[in-house]
């Protein structure tokens, strides 16, 4: 089915079955019509489409290490403009997307984003947040929820895993004062999909944060990945929200409280918490600082 | 280097296939075929299809479109990308589509 | 045709600046580090006058600097940067992807040592370590040469699509005056061109992919094009510096021969300390004693036949390391070895800025100091 591609700006991938990298890479490339240039960080997105000779990537697209997403991307941008002033290209419409993992944005990619984030580059940063250093088997990142189980802070009979809570990158990159942010999530395409547009739309650097299930290392049946991915927005454990010029703005408030427990259990990850004699403690906790952080939203939402 | 040829010796081949600073382009031809992964495949009935385009939407690997039927607009896969992961048959609304074993 | 240039008195880093302002690259990373920030000043203060629209990137970190500079070299710009030391110890990573990426980016190097501990005074030890990463090195003399080089080396990168160091010695070169000579704007712009890449990322008729993953049976084949590509450099630099000569008067080689013809002693250096040695040579000479010094301008590709003509019938070498090498032989004295296929006695000197004056020079050609000028 050749034809079948010919339009697409993506083709196929040699990620796990059930992985939604491809979702999200096309969501973000077919939100637009403009040219897109892509820069993309090291991790399971980066290795799993560009092996060589092949290549999966129907736009231009450059990968060069794993700290620098925000970097390269500053210098695509910065040759846009100067390029454009010489008159050696007339795309003033190009779209610049930087991709990266979890930990290629809120680790060791940290600095390169908050450097292009300040400078205020012309770009879209899209984390796909899957909660772990994937590509290498699943390691810890910053951006794993507290107590998961990782390779690096594996659950035992001494540990109940990551011990530490996830860094809260929207707060971060909301704080160097940029004109859009957004939480989305694959389970919710359409919001996803109109807030990539509405990224385009605006002029100077964009975050939006997705909520990638990793079907492997979460213990997860490849065919659930968009109804575990539904149900983390559903449990509040992953709210929808927009910030638009520091203004909070939730995107979607579930009708119905749901248990962040339903959500936990789908996973392999969490399994362990409910085997421990301790486990509804962890549970509440997770519920709490759930719910604590889906009211401070809403207040910041509100005024 | 293209996918089609053999590897040889780096003397013997000399470099003039290689490409410069290893920069690729977009070959879907020479591409794996996932397909071949897969245990299972996705069946469409098209009695119940809609023609939304939601799995369109889902499909990781992009390998569903809709095309035209006398029956209106309806999905189809593309089983030599079709990676059988089984998300289709959780997004569709009519539940039109059903999983089979190869 | 030569044009007609003017003599001006300026530090190396300003010197450095001027021609980078001359050359107007389309994009430029800053970010400071001692002894290579007069350059970066100097030349954002020219943007910021409207004498060179050039887009400058004021990145947070030396490692973002090599990045931007990628992501704007494979974007089709003609990108610079400068940096020193520690700052190039922290964008290693990045440095050899930049010359398997075939990407011509030019980095003004003001070496200076690495730490530890901490120094920011001048000697080699930041270029050595950057040796074996496909980019194309030359060192400096003087404040001129710097300046000539700069501008060499912006042509010679695109030529051999390899990225090129010019280095020019921290402090005793970048911050000292000197008298150098200025060519015109026009001629420095006609001489390196306009940058005409052959892909970029801003095709979008073919698009390309950048940086792919190759696994065994690819990963040798690309590591040999820049082995090749680094061995071909030698001969674009030789034909680059012939038209070099012919704008600007001055006549550069692989290699500088100086008092060669009869030598029996020769030193081989790289650097200002080049300068320390011509004049105890001149004095030697004076004296009877049949001396020379072998200054080397191109250190990668290491010019080995030039090299081994220059020194095949001197008696005694002494090759000068401004870098300290652990658990193993120096890394000049060890190429020029392999060049001379004979040892030769090799003298470690002026770590982390420390002096070197003629009387001491003197002593290497007497033989009183063995492996350690302390």
């Amino acid at each position: 089915m050749q034809n079948h591609f010919e339009e697409q700006k993506f083709t196929p991938t040699t990620t796990c079955a059930g992985c939604p990298i491809g979702i999200v890479t096309r969501t973000v490339l077919n939100a637009t019509e403009d040219p897109v240039v892509v820069t993309n960080a090291t991790g399971c997105m980066e290795v799993t489409t560009t092996v060589y000779p092949n290549t999966s990537w129907k736009v231009p697209y450059i990968h060069s290490a794993f700290a620098n997403a925000g970097a390269t991307v500053s210098g695509i941008e910065t040759a846009k403009k100067a390029l454009l002033k010489k008159g050696k290209i007339s795309e003033d419409n190009l779209k610049i997307v930087a991709f990266a993992g979890d930990g290629g944005t809120y680790d060791i990619g940290l600095q390169a984003l908050s450097g292009a984030l300040e400078r205020g580059h012309d770009f879209l940063f899209v984390c796909y947040d899957n909660g772990a250093y994937m590509n290498t088997g699943g390691q810890r990142s910053g951006g794993t929820p507290y107590a998961s189980t990782t390779e690096t802070t594996p659950a035992g009979k001494k540990s109940i895993g990551k011990i530490a809570g996830r860094k809260n990158i929207m707060d971060i990159v909301v704080g160097h004062k940029i004109p859009y942010a957004a939480t989305a999530n694959i389970g919710f395409l359409n919001d996803f999909e109109a807030k990539v547009k509405k990224a385009f739309s605006i002029k100077g650097p964009k975050f939006l944060l997705v909520f990638s299930p990793c079907v492997l290392v979460w213990k997860i049946s490849t065919s659930v990945t968009i109804d575990v991915a539904k149900l983390a927005t559903e449990t509040n454990f992953w709210p929808l929200y927009e910030v638009e010029n520091s203004q909070y703005k939730i995107s979607y408030n579930p009708k119905q409280k749901v248990s962040v427990e339903e959500f936990l259990q789908t996973q392999g990850r969490f399994k362990h918490i409910f085997k421990r004699p301790d486990g509804t403690d962890i549970i509440a906790k997770i519920q709490q600082e759930t719910d604590a952080e889906w009211d401070r939203l809403s207040r910041l939402a509100q005024g | 280097m293209k996918n089609n040829q053999e590897n040889n010796n780096l003397d013997e081949k000399g470099n003039d296939d290689l490409e410069l600073g290893a920069v690729i382009k977009n070959e879907i031809e020479f591409y794996p075929k996932v397909g071949e992964w897969k245990t299972e495949f996705p069946v469409y009935d098209h009695d119940k299809c809609i023609g939304c385009g939601i799995c369109v939407k889902h499909c990781p690997e992009g390998a569903i479109k809709l095309i035209k039927t006398p029956k209106g607009k309806k999905a189809v896969a593309d089983l030599e990308w079709c990676k059988g992961c089984g998300i289709c048959p959780t997004v569709c609304p009519t539940k039109a589509i059903q999983m089979r074993k190869k | 045709m030569k044009n007609k240039q003017i003599k001006k008195a300026i530090t190396g880093g300003f010197a450095v600046g001027e021609a980078i302002r001359q050359i107007n690259p389309d994009v430029m990373a800053v970010y400071p580090i001692t002894p290579q920030t007069p350059i970066v000043e100097y030349f954002a203060q020219e943007v910021a006058d409207g004498n060179a629209y050039t887009e400058i990137i004021p990145v947070e970190s030396e490692h973002s600097a090599m990045s931007a500079c990628i992501g704007s070299a494979a974007a089709g710009a003609r990108s610079m940067t400068a940096s020193s030391s520690q700052g190039i110890m922290y964008m290693m990573e990045m440095l050899p992807i930049a010359s398997a990426m075939r990407l011509p980016i030019v980095m003004a190097v003001s070496t200076r040592a690495i730490s530890g501990p901490l120094n920011i005074h001048g000697d080699h030890s930041d270029a050595m370590a950057m040796r074996d990463f496909g980019w194309i090195q030359l060192f400096a003399e003087s404040v001129q040469e710097a300046y000539d080089n700069l501008i060499i080396g912006t042509k010679l990168a695109e030529k051999a699509l390899l990225p090129v160091a010019p280095n020019m010695d921290g402090f005793i070169t970048s911050h000292s005056v000197e008298n150098v000579e200025i060519m015109t704007d026009q001629a420095v712009k006609e001489f390196v061109g306009e940058y005409q890449p052959t892909q970029t990322l801003f095709d979008f008729n073919e698009p390309k992919t950048f940086g792919a993953i190759a696994l065994p049976e690819s990963y040798f084949n690309f590591r040999k094009q820049v082995y090749d590509a680094m061995q071909e450099a030698e001969s674009k630099f030789l034909e680059i510096v012939s038209d070099f000569e012919k704008i600007s008067g001055r006549k550069y080689d692989l290699v500088e021969s100086y008092q060669l013809d009869d030598a029996e002693k020769v030193i081989v250096a790289m650097g200002s300390t080049c300068g320390t040695i011509k004049a105890t040579v001149d004095k030697l000479r004076g004296r009877g004693q049949k001396v020379g010094l072998l200054k080397i301008r191109l250190f990668r590709p290491w010019p080995v036949e030039a090299v081994y003509q220059a020194l095949k019938d001197v008696e005694q070498v002494f090759v000068l390391d401004k870098n300290l090498s652990f658990g193993t032989s120096q890394v000049l004295a060890g190429n020029v070895e392999i060049a001379l296929k004979r040892p030769i006695n090799s003298v470690v000197y002026g770590l982390g800025g420390r002096e070197i004056s003629e009387e001491e020079v003197e002593k290497i050609f007497t033989g009183e100091v063995r492996s350690f000028l302390i």
